[in-house]
């Protein structure tokens, strides 16, 4: 049996989804298999963009406007600057060369790393299975524990 | 320790790939090279003299030796069995 890490992404920052998927690809590269759990905000990252009213409730309806989602959507943990600090990142990571958050995401998407959300964030959040793209599978904490507890590396960002 | 002759058959050009890149290409790279061939790659990322050698370490294939390179480090892979 392959040798794993699970990591947990709990944060919908732009700048966390970074040091995720960088620290995904690594373990993927050296022959792990990887499980990525999206709760609450990380979720948000998956989140298709259109139509900005979801849910079922005025909160939820708020979030849905709140939050665009998507890589595009997602935001920085400091010095977003209203998009500002986050332009300006992305154009430092391209300058050095640094491989770009989509970039790591496709990368990690062909090293066959698992994207699963966690359904109690899809419920509370007010999405559906539609709302999301790019998810393999829709899980509860369960399969978090049986992964986790099989795993060397856990991690939660 | 002597170190062995540095010598490969494969080349990888990793100059100005910053974390994770090395290792992902690395990796992709190792798919395509034969069992027992030795994989040199240029590197100069600041943090690959470690990477590396512990990228090896974890997949089971054998870090030959590293020898300087211009501005970088010329690093040698052999592709392990299995």
């Amino acid at each position: 049996m392959a040798r794993k890490a699970t990591i947990v992404v709990f944060s919908g920052d732009y700048d966390k989804a970074l040091a995720t998927m960088n620290i995904a690809n690594g373990a993927a590269a050296s022959g792990m298999e990887v499980t990525l759990f999206f709760c609450l905000w990380g979720t948000l990252l998956l989140k298709k963009r259109g139509s900005l009213v979801k849910g079922d409730n005025w909160m939820t309806k708020l979030f849905g406007v709140m939050e665009r989602g998507g890589i595009r959507g997602a935001r920085l943990s400091k010095w977003n600057m209203l998009g500002l600090g986050k332009w300006m990142l992305r154009r430092m990571l391209r300058v050095k060369g640094a491989a770009s958050l989509e970039a790591l995401w496709e990368s990690a998407r062909e090293f066959g790393v698992r994207f699963l959300v966690c359904d109690l964030s899809l419920e509370v959040l007010g999405l559906t299975p539609d709302d999301l793209e790019g998810v393999d599978d829709f899980v509860g904490v369960g399969t978090y524990i049986k992964e986790a507890s099989e795993s060397e590396i856990t991690l939660f960002i | 320790m002597e170190a062995k002759p540095l010598v490969a058959s494969e080349f990888l050009d990793c100059g100005g790939m910053l974390c994770p890149l090395p290792v992902v290409e690395i990796a992709r790279k190792m798919r395509t090279v034969p069992v027992g061939e030795v994989l040199a790659v240029f590197c100069d990322a600041l943090g690959a003299h470690a990477d590396i050698p512990a990228w090896c370490q974890v997949t089971g294939n054998e870090f030959v030796g590293s020898e300087p390179d211009g501005k970088g480090e010329r690093y040698y892979i052999k592709k392990a069995t299995a």
